[in-house]
């Protein structure tokens, strides 16, 4: 996606280009120094786990076309995709030319042609630049009607195209380079063979000649795709992983080449002719390339997920017809019609009929969602039960889906710390390892062979000895082994891929990690503050207790209080009213209802006269409340509203009301004690009732009489005290504090997510997703320690092996084909356990709404009369 | 793009003389330690080429940083 605005001036556009063809983490370094040659060109970040380029430019004077350019010169792709479109309204051939200018016009756009026999236009486009209706519009404006005629796949489609293209293209590879690779080996090794398998092989496969006829095809075929692209780096001054590759491959077969024909000239003779090495290090690093593009894909799938939520089509009423038309020219106004089993086009508002709504998609909620006339409906949701028609609020990049996959791409485009550092560390790698391969050389050639050679060296794992190898062939044969055994591509991938599976688990259940520093954060946390009112308690008053007297039955009590107050609009009067509804009683209307105000209220109920409220109205009307006198004090020590109720002069019971706490706040509250983490709570109450609130609920530290200004104050001073803290409440209201916490969670947003500050968004109003977030957080913070360090111990172990550290005591050398079999396993190793985030499941269980509230806490007393 | 091709090219020119050099610099190292002829090239042709694939990608830059923007 594309998206342009003004800086200082100056207009700056972003793009997300999909680059085709990274392996490695030198590739980002690659991509990135590339990126970075052509004029405007302001920030680039490449992500390799998502193989996109993020870039930042001044479509002035740099253009995605010479950002294509500088991507395919260092042997990538970019990719492309085509739309075709039917035209109506076509004139002359000179409307032809206008439309094709205007199309080409647009960022994003790589080539326009009009048929005008056929009516047609081909557009050919960068699909994270621009998208379809982008195009249509544009059209549209020029008074043409436009038609898709066949469906262009989408972005995501595309991407996964892609990469099925690159495993198909590593599978014929794989399926030349083996078999020959094979027979090579068993060539090299007839002799050694054991079980007595020797005299199977036909002695003719032992010659040398046919040796070199079997490995040439693998070399320069599946092995040839490494030279071009190191001839490709090289030409823009850069190197990447093809360079070891295509070094490691063409020293091992040039020595072999020399050796056959040449065998005297002092390369290791006849005994040193490395075809196997050659043959078999081009099929290992096939497979590997094979096995990355085979699982690399699947660390994103949740993203690519949410983005094939998006329906193709959508039945618009027009002319109090249904027409179906794409879905991304729904007009903001259109009425849509949506059918049980459909999903959801665009984000809108229910008119008319009813159904339920799967929004797990989007929220991770899994329980259906009820929605009738006047309910908000989001894009990509699924239809369950019902026929409903809905007014479109938002289309196209506007949508809850659009800004969902947005926050989603900004979160891959951004890097953590420890990342940055990897990927230094990788840049540097190359020339690290070319220069550990030199020193090798040097060490073997001028005192190594001399001192330490043994004629009956093996290979490791092989029973192939070295044989009179010379010493410039034992050198090499060292050298060329360190860069084959080294792989930063497992250093490379080790962040990336995990923080992809971090934020694409976080989005599988409503979560959205606002970029890899928030991932990093909720891993560090020492302590979370809970915003109370809103956050921790619904924000609102309800009944929490029912103390009828005098044989009166709590329904009649509270049917009762309910009568007087049914037209009220005051927050404890329709806390009854609610209360009385969810009893499921017939709340009769009152009459001559008097407000009586600081007090209460009085009126006429089915014949007797009710009144509601206060102690102080209570005693005005001379009513004896004695017997309830201790049970009211008792629920006011526990900072609840207590209000009296009295029929004709009698008193009749007690109501109590209290803010309560949201179902699932102890739950959430104990599993992040459970965690280890400090829990506390900020509110505006007195430190009495707040600590009474404190006490019910679990919370550790309580934080009372912190006016809602200077909660990032109160942030600010635990943070001083050496304390990583998380800030979880509404990311309106409590955006400073937010802003100002090591993580600021901002909870219940809906899918309304481009307004919420914060580095942390839940989608859905559950307290547990902060339990959830913080666990992911954990988790790929581990995965990503866990690749780090096992792609570090990997090239630190076999670096200084495969440089002969251990050759002088085991007179062992590692073979380059071992090699290559050893690097390939590694970056497949690391995403493999990446792999495993995909097992995750929250320790805290979701459970059915059992209780429609939770239990109640002592808000501070809202008395009528504006107290 | 044109001044970058440059900047590549004026240091694919020291990468190659840096990397000529140290050739040289091997191939005297190998004669004086009694090295095979076959040996003594093959290593200087080895140490050249593994010279300028280090060097380029450090010249690049430095030489683009001092040739300004």
């Amino acid at each position: 996606m594309r998206q342009a605005n003004a800086v200082d001036g100056e207009r700056k556009d972003s793009a997300v280009i999909p680059v085709e063809g990274m392996s490695c983490a030198s590739c980002v370094h690659t991509i990135e120094t590339a990126l970075a040659n052509p004029k405007g060109v302001r920030r680039v970040t490449v992500n390799l786990g998502a193989e996109k380029a993020f870039v930042e430019y001044d479509p002035h004077t740099a253009t995605l076309h010479q950002m294509e350019q500088a991507i395919t010169a260092v042997g990538y792709g970019v990719a492309k995709q085509s739309l075709s479109l039917k035209l109506t309204r076509l004139g002359a051939a000179g409307s032809t030319q206008e439309i094709e200018a205007t199309v080409r016009d647009l960022s994003g756009v790589v080539s326009a042609a009009v048929n005008l026999p056929a009516e047609t236009i081909t557009v050919e486009y960068y699909p994270g630049t621009i998208i379809p209706a982008d195009i249509k519009r544009a059209i549209r404006a020029l008074g043409y009607e436009t038609e898709e005629r066949s469906e262009g796949p989408a972005a995501a489609d595309s991407e996964r195209d892609a990469r099925q293209r690159e495993i198909r293209r590593q599978v014929r590879n794989m399926l030349l380079a083996w078999p020959l690779s094979l027979l090579v080996m068993l060539g090299t090794f007839r002799d050694y063979l054991p079980w007595g398998l020797t005299p199977l092989v036909p002695e003719i496969m032992s010659n040398r000649l046919l040796l070199w006829a079997l490995t040439t095809p693998v070399v320069f075929g599946p092995g040839w795709q490494f030279f071009v692209n190191t001839h490709r780096g090289l030409r823009h001054g850069v190197t990447d992983m093809n360079l070891l590759y295509a070094v490691g491959i063409g020293a091992a077969y040039f020595i072999a080449v020399l050796n056959t024909v040449w065998p005297n000239a002092g390369f290791g003779g006849p005994q040193a002719t490395f075809y196997e090495a050659a043959a078999l290090l081009t099929a290992f690093i096939v497979l590997g390339r094979y096995l990355e593009a085979l699982t690399r894909g699947r660390t994103s799938e949740a993203i690519r997920r949410l983005m094939g939520l998006q329906p193709k089509t959508a039945r618009v009423v027009r002319n109090n017809e249904e027409v179906e038309i794409p879905a991304d020219e729904v007009d903001v106004g259109d009425i849509v019609a949506v059918r049980p089993g459909e999903r959801i086009a665009v984000d809108g508002i229910l008119i008319e009929g009813y159904s339920a709504v799967d929004e797990s998609m989007l929220s991770g909620e899994s329980m259906p969602v009820e929605k009738q006339a006047g309910d908000e409906v989001t894009g990509g949701t699924m239809n369950k039960t019902g026929a409903f028609k809905f007014r479109a609020t938002k289309v196209g990049k506007d949508t809850a889906l659009a800004q969902i996959i947005r926050l989603v791409e900004d979160a891959q485009a951004s890097k953590a710390p420890l990342q940055q550092l990897a990927d230094v560390v990788a840049g540097y790698f190359i020339q690290g390892v070319l220069g550990l391969a030199l020193l090798a050389f040097l060490f073997w050639f001028f005192v190594g062979y001399q001192t330490y050679f043994d004629p009956a060296t093996r290979f490791a794992l092989t029973p192939y000895t070295l044989g009179q190898v010379g010493v410039f062939g034992f050198a090499l044969l060292l050298s060329v082994t360190v860069l084959i055994i080294s792989c930063p591509c497992a250093v490379g991938i080790a962040t990336p891929s995990a923080m992809m599976a971090g934020v694409g688990k976080g989005a599988e259940h409503g979560i959205l990690f606002k970029g890899a520093q928030a991932i990093e954060a909720m891993s560090r946390l020492q302590m979370v503050i809970f915003d109370k009112t809103g956050t921790l308690t619904r924000g609102g008053p309800s009944v929490t207790d029912v103390l009828p007297i005098d044989g009166v039955a709590e329904a009649e009590l509270v049917g009762m209080a309910a009568a007087v107050e049914v037209n009220s609009e005051h927050p404890l009067g329709e806390a009854i009213v609610r209360a009385a509804r969810e009893r499921k009683l017939v709340v009769h209307e009152a009459e001559a209802f008097n407000a009586i105000p600081g007090h209460g209220v009085q009126a006429r109920s089915r014949g007797r006269e009710v009144l509601l409220g206060n102690r102080k109205l209570m005693e005005q009307r001379s009513v004896s409340i004695a017997r309830l006198e201790a049970e009211a004090a008792r629920f006011e020590e526990e900072g609840k509203t207590v209000m009296f109720v009295a029929a004709d002069g009698r008193a009749t019971g007690l109501i109590a009301v209290a803010d309560t706490l949201k179902e699932h706040s102890m739950d959430a509250i104990r599993a992040l004690r459970r965690l280890g983490l400090t829990v506390a709570m900020i509110t505006g109450d007195n430190r009495r009732t707040a600590a009474a609130i404190g006490r019910q609920v679990g919370i550790d530290e309580v934080l009372a009489e912190v006016l809602p200004g200077d909660k990032a104050e109160e942030v600010k001073r635990l943070q001083a005290q050496g304390k990583r803290v998380a800030m979880v409440g509404d990311g309106v209201n409590d955006a400073p504090a937010l802003a100002q916490a090591d993580a600021g969670i901002a909870i219940g947003s809906g899918t309304d997510v481009a307004k919420e500050t914060g580095h942390v968004i839940l989608i859905k109003d559950d307290l547990r997703d902060v339990v959830v977030a913080i666990e992911i957080g954990r988790r790929t913070m581990g995965k990503v320690k866990q690749n780090l360090f096992w792609a570090f111990v990997y090239n630190l172990t076999g670096i200084p092996i495969a440089a002969g550290l251990l050759y002088p005591a085991l007179k062992l050398i590692v073979s380059p084909e071992l090699a290559a079999f050893f690097m390939a396993t590694s970056s497949v190793s690391v995403t493999l356990n990446t792999l495993l985030l995909k097992r995750y499941a929250p320790s805290i269980k979701r459970v059915a709404d059992a209780t429609p509230d939770g239990p109640a806490v002592s808000a501070p007393a809202i008395a009528r009369g504006g107290k | 793009m044109t001044g970058g091709i440059d900047v590549v090219q004026h240091s694919i020119r020291i990468g190659v003389l840096v990397s000529l050099a140290l050739g040289l610099l091997f191939l005297g190292a190998a004669r004086a330690a009694g090295a095979p002829p076959v040996a003594q090239y093959g290593g200087a042709m080895w140490v050249s080429l593994l010279s300028i694939l280090i060097a380029l990608p450090l010249l690049t830059p430095m030489v683009r940083r001092r040739t300004g923007p």
